[in-house]
């Protein structure tokens, strides 16, 4: 989850960001309904992908199979595609991320991008060096609040698959509760508990000690 | 200075229809992109409505 489930989900919420800060009519509209799945409670969430994701009669393979994939993945029964299927599942939710990176976005001067403009900067060329480097410290606390959030990832696991299938999903901190509250061993489970805050720690550390070379905060004297 | 007008209105006019193919296009992706977020929405209020058998 933390090394596929992470960037995909952080590079999918800029890209909604992205198309979510255009001047066009009906932006709010799309805005709520981009929005509208990230305030939905997680275990609701968690229960309609359960049905959607059903490999029979499951609104994606129904769509899978209509536009002609004659044998779509068994998703959550499958060893193989129960993680993809999380991973799809927490795009649906990306609606949280996508409003942060787009109250950055607007934040952003449009003089920058006039000036870009006027150097001969086309439009990838302004997103490499105007737009990016402006999100930078927006990315850095999405990349840790999503660092410390797929570390801790449970819920989900826990009402749709419970571990399953073939412990595919058993996730560390799904591990750790089934020891706790399954099988009563409560200092083994506290010992990885303490393991999971140093870990964590470690990686939010690392990710700060790297942030001073590509986080640009504008205004300040470094 | 009126030729000079008359030779300005095909451009804007140019760049008026590139605006709104651009515009177009955006509604386009966007719509496509809101499907995948619609659509489990529209499967949870249309099942929960459905009579048991």
């Amino acid at each position: 989850m933390v090394v596929f489930g992470l960037p995909i989900s952080l590079a999918s919420a800029l890209g909604i960001a992205l198309l979510m800060n255009q001047k066009l009519r009906g932006m709010a509209f799309y805005r709520t309904l981009y929005y509208l799945p990230s305030i939905t409670p997680v275990i609701a969430t968690s229960i309609l992908w359960m049905w959607l994701l059903n490999p029979e009669m499951g609104l994606v393979n129904i769509v899978l199979q209509k536009v002609g994939v004659a044998h779509p993945p068994a998703w959550l029964t499958d060893p193989f595609w129960a993680k993809p299927a999380l991973i799809l599942m927490g795009l649906w939710g990306a609606g949280g991320s996508m409003v942060i990176y787009l109250a950055a976005l607007q934040d952003v001067p449009t003089s920058l991008y006039e000036a870009a403009a006027l150097d001969g900067a086309g439009p990838l060329a302004q997103f490499r060096h105007v737009t990016l480097p402006m999100l930078s410290p927006v990315i850095l606390f999405n990349l840790i609040m999503g660092l410390i959030g797929a570390f801790q990832y449970f819920t989900q696991a826990y009402v749709i698959t419970n571990g399953g299938p073939q412990d595919a999903t058993t996730f560390y901190a799904l591990h750790l509760f089934n020891r706790a509250f399954f099988d009563f061993k409560m200092g083994y489970a506290s010992a990885m508990a303490w393991a999971l805050f140093i870990v964590t720690l470690l990686c939010a550390l690392a990710v700060f000690r790297t942030s001073a070379r590509w986080v640009y905060y504008a205004g300040d004297a470094r | 200075m009126s030729g000079q007008k008359e030779a300005r209105e095909p451009r804007s006019e140019v760049r008026a229809r590139r605006m709104a193919l651009k515009a177009l296009l955006s509604h386009a992706v966007l719509l496509l992109v809101g499907l995948f977020f619609a659509l489990p929405f529209y499967w949870l209020v249309s099942t929960a409505i459905k009579e048991e058998d």
